[in-house]
């Protein structure tokens, strides 16, 4: 504690301006976020709790008899959604492209539904002071200043901030917000601007909830109780090496995440972990066993898995679930070739050598099943013994990860083994209890 | 759903849109999809048994069933429709047949083994198709009649 007091500089300060409740204080608390972009050459921001994600758009289907800034509707997964053209919208000039380029845009989130945006380039997360945002200004005004909720500045930049849903959504005739109320109406995360932000509400949890959200929206990452103990100590690290500095582009989001990924992360699980997974996972000599791997990317993971119960039970008959969400790394994933470099000593009894590099024996890759699947969608699992999921969790929403905790619990034993990412927690999840722990953690269900 | 299954579906749904129609197709982006969605307003359905249980499901407006039908219906120099009639249903029925049959026979060829169905065509509004835990792929083809999904669910039986 003493530690984050010390090098934590501004956290400490704002603490201070909140506890003297001194309105006219000078706040650098940051309790706005915005996604900012290009349009014209000049620099725009919208809230950032009205992004859904950041799109690239290709194939757009072409609508007839719609306005000129419609550039059409497009297949978000399944949900089709209508995109415009802000620089058309705007009459501001756009760069040419050639028909087959992706375009950069913004999922928005209306209270009617969702809504993409394109726009010349998306430029990173800034996160700035509600109170230092101003009203608008005509002189501004290459928009209509209507829908300009107010205009900031920001790293010697100058940012104007659209009002997403007075553009774009269908109530465009009331009078504009002010910029008072735009912050309010944002709700979320800018409590700890307002009169009736509570003291306990310690800044360095807003400093916590501030990644958080940036991370959600740049790469998807959740924070809940289950990593919550490491972004925490990784937030206090990164304000040390960064002098304070948020995470504001999906480069730095990586650069954030990157100590999150466990050991042997795309690749053979190498020494150390195979003999700790070998150690704690159950022996069935003659029996059978089955496995389930969901994120199983390449298929580094699941081969390693099939190699470790393999290796404990020469007997067994071994079954693994593997499943991914990314199509183009599931599918090369059955067919697996590696140089023989990359395949550490163990393995050695269970590869083959083949025309493009080894791949494993027939006996290894009958043993997994490689599907193409995506976890927020699905609802039943297989049964399984051992379930690997490192570092998958915590890329699923809260709700999700809950859901699929409680069915685990549920249609497992207390027999069964489970392996999470070496910085989730599943005990702080509730329902299930750490059962060794040595170079990997297993648990089980209560 | 197992990624072995997935080449031949898109594979023969190209194949054969581009044979029977003689027009270039092109795929999109395939997806995954949670297990309600709706129907686009005509959908050939056909099951799916033996190593697994599913279905694939052919799903398209009314107005690309009546342009697909009246082009295959050309190419053997019948009359062009301009209602979802009998010989229209009955030509999108065996639309899904082909592109399903051609599917399964790759997929025989890999050594994966499934019995089909007959086809059924359900046509109607609003219409939202339901199977319980099983997440269906989808791979939308993109012609000049217009857009083409189709939608795959199989889970290996345990």
């Amino acid at each position: 504690m003493a530690d984050s007091v010390g090098t934590a500089g501004t956290v400490t300060r704002s603490l201070f301006a909140s506890q003297i409740e001194d309105d006219s204080a000078e706040r650098e608390e940051i309790d706005f976020k915005m996604v900012t972009f290009s349009l014209g050459g000049k620099d725009y921001g919208v809230d950032i709790m009205r992004v859904k994600e950041i799109a690239k758009f290709e194939q757009f289907t072409y609508v007839p008899n719609t306005q000129p800034f419609v550039s059409g509707v497009y297949n978000l997964r399944g949900d089709i959604i209508s995109v415009i053209d802000l620089r058309v919208m705007f009459n501001l000039p756009a760069s040419q492209r050639s028909a087959g380029d992706t375009q950069d845009g913004l999922i928005i989130r209306l209270d009617t539904g969702l809504i993409g945006v394109i726009v010349d380039s998306i430029d990173k997360v800034v996160g700035i002071a509600s109170d230092t945002i101003q009203p608008p200004h005509p002189i501004f005004a290459d928009i209509n200043i209507r829908y300009i909720s107010g205009v900031v500045e920001h790293d010697s930049k100058l940012y104007i901030i659209l009002d997403s849903e007075r553009i774009l959504g269908e109530s465009a005739d009331e009078p504009p917000t002010s910029t008072g109320e735009m912050i309010r109406e944002t709700g979320g995360l800018t409590t700890a601007g307002a009169p009736t932000a509570p003291l306990e509400k310690m800044p360095a949890n807003d400093q916590v909830a501030n990644i958080a959200q940036t991370l959600s929206t740049l790469t998807g990452f959740t924070v809940t109780d289950l990593n919550r103990r490491w972004v925490e100590r990784r937030v206090e690290e990164w304000q040390r090496e960064r002098a304070g500095n948020p995470v504001t582009n999906e480069v730095e989001a990586e650069e954030f995440l990157r100590p999150f990924y466990s050991v042997d992360t795309g690749r053979f699980w190498q020494g150390g972990l195979m003999e700790g997974v070998m150690a704690a996972l159950p022996r069935n000599e003659s029996g059978n066993i089955a496995a389930w791997n969901p994120g199983s990317g390449k298929g580094f993971e699941s081969y390693s898995l099939a190699v470790a119960l393999k290796r404990n039970n020469p007997e067994a008959r071994i079954k693994v679930w593997a499943s991914d969400s990314d199509l183009i790394s599931v599918s090369t994933a059955p067919n697996l070739s590696v140089d023989e470099r990359a395949i550490p000593d163990g393995y050695k009894e269970f590869v083959v050598e083949g025309t493009n590099g080894y791949t494993f024996s027939e006996e290894i890759r009958k043993a997994i099943l490689f599907e193409f699947s995506d976890l927020a969608n699905t609802s039943n699992f297989p049964p399984s013994d051992v379930i690997v999921m490192r570092d998958v969790l915590s890329f699923l929403s809260e709700g999700d990860q809950a859901r699929i905790l409680r069915t685990i619990g549920e249609q497992s034993g207390p027999q069964a083994r489970i392996v999470v990412g070496d910085n989730e927690d599943l005990t702080a999840m509730g329902g299930f209890t750490l059962v060794s722990e040595g170079s990997v953690r297993v648990y089980a269900p209560e | 759903m197992r990624v072995e299954y997935i080449n031949p579906f898109v594979e023969s749904a190209h194949n054969v849109l581009t044979e029977v129609l003689q027009v270039e197709v092109q795929r999109g982006e395939l997806f995954l999809k949670s297990t309600a969605s709706p129907v686009l307003g005509v959908a050939a359905i056909i099951g799916l048994a033996g190593d697994v249980e599913g279905r694939v499901l052919l799903d398209m407006s009314r107005d690309t069933a009546i342009q697909v039908a009246t082009a295959m219906l050309k190419s053997m120099d019948m009359d062009a429709i301009t209602e979802l009639n009998e010989m229209g249903r009955a030509t999108i029925t065996e639309l899904a047949n082909m592109i399903t049959g051609q599917a399964v026979t790759k997929l025989h060829d890999l050594g994966f083994k499934f019995d089909l169905t007959p086809p059924a065509l359900v046509t109607g509004d609003n219409m939202e198709i339901s199977n319980t835990n099983v997440e269906a792929l989808i791979v939308p083809m993109e012609m000049p009649q217009g857009r083409i999904e189709i939608n795959v669910a199989i889970r290996e039986r345990g």
